[in-house]
């Protein structure tokens, strides 16, 4: 019954963050299984919903990070590393074209990715957000202004230069 | 609908059921998961015991008394007529004796 209920919904999130469709099945099996032997654990403090995405987002984000390291991609450095001075408003992402957006997403890291993902498609507020990756309601802010700043960057270079040109 | 939620239900991610055999494989993860779950309960509190009376032979008498209960209390029975018996050499060969001498007369 808890399979038939969520099972949709985590397959998406998978899908979306592992972007490869048998990584995707795998990780539905692992999570599941995870949502089944710690049962016991869930609290009632948060929603039952949260609970099973903040270890679907959990175990996919330490999937790529594991993945990450043996194939040595962008190092966290770099992702630290983002100038945030300035804030990027909501409606300046929202207003990306779904193809861009689509192309966007697959060159930020995961972890940006997961966050724009919680805030934009599942609508998940700051609070929710905090209970999904166990941080701080200033540490989710602080990632998210980084996700939207870096999202905004990549288009920046990408269509910006592409339409002066 | 946002261009999230928008991209997502173009790429037909928002309920997209897992194909079934996932959900076999999730059925039976559990169930072997159980079974072997069922064998630590029946096993490891006989196994610690044993391990336990090995190490520590009081331990038997502690820990189970009623096995040894009209044994350990009382005092051991008595018998008073009984003698005892100091076990002698068996002879070996005995059958086959006087087949061997039946020979040698021969």
């Amino acid at each position: 019954m808890l399979y038939d209920r969520y099972s949709g919904k985590v397959y998406g999130r998978c899908i979306s963050l592992l972007q490869d469709e048998l990584m995707a099945q795998d990780a539905v099996q692992e999570v599941f299984i995870k949502i089944l032997l710690n049962l016991s654990k869930y609290s009632e403090r948060s929603r039952f919903s949260t609970w099973i995405y903040s270890i679907t987002y959990n175990y996919c984000i330490d999937h790529i990070r594991r993945r990450k390291r043996r194939q040595k991609y962008i190092s966290e450095d770099d992702v630290e590393g983002v100038d945030v001075a300035e804030e990027v408003e909501d409606s300046e992402i929202l207003e990306i074209d779904i193809a861009r957006l689509k192309t966007i997403l697959e060159e930020i890291p995961p972890e940006d990715k997961a966050i724009l993902l919680m805030k934009y498609q599942d609508e998940m507020s700051i609070k929710e957000m905090t209970e999904v990756l166990l941080k701080s309601e200033s540490a989710i802010k602080m990632r998210l202004k980084r996700a939207k700043h870096k999202c905004k960057r990549i288009y920046d270079q990408r269509y910006l230069a592409m339409n002066h040109e | 609908m946002n261009n999230f939620q928008k991209l997502a239900e173009k790429q037909q991610l928002l309920d997209r059921k897992p194909p079934q055999h996932i959900k076999d494989r999730v059925n039976g993860t559990m169930g072997l998961i159980d079974l072997f779950g069922r064998f630590l309960e029946l096993f490891v509190p006989r196994a610690m015991n044993v391990l336990t009376d090995m190490v520590n032979p009081d331990h038997v008498l502690k820990s189970r008394p009623a096995h040894f209960k009209g044994f350990v209390d009382k005092e051991p029975p008595k018998y008073p007529n009984r003698t005892i018996v100091t076990p002698t050499k068996p002879k070996l060969n005995h059958g086959n004796t006087k087949q061997f001498d039946d020979r040698k007369s021969e």
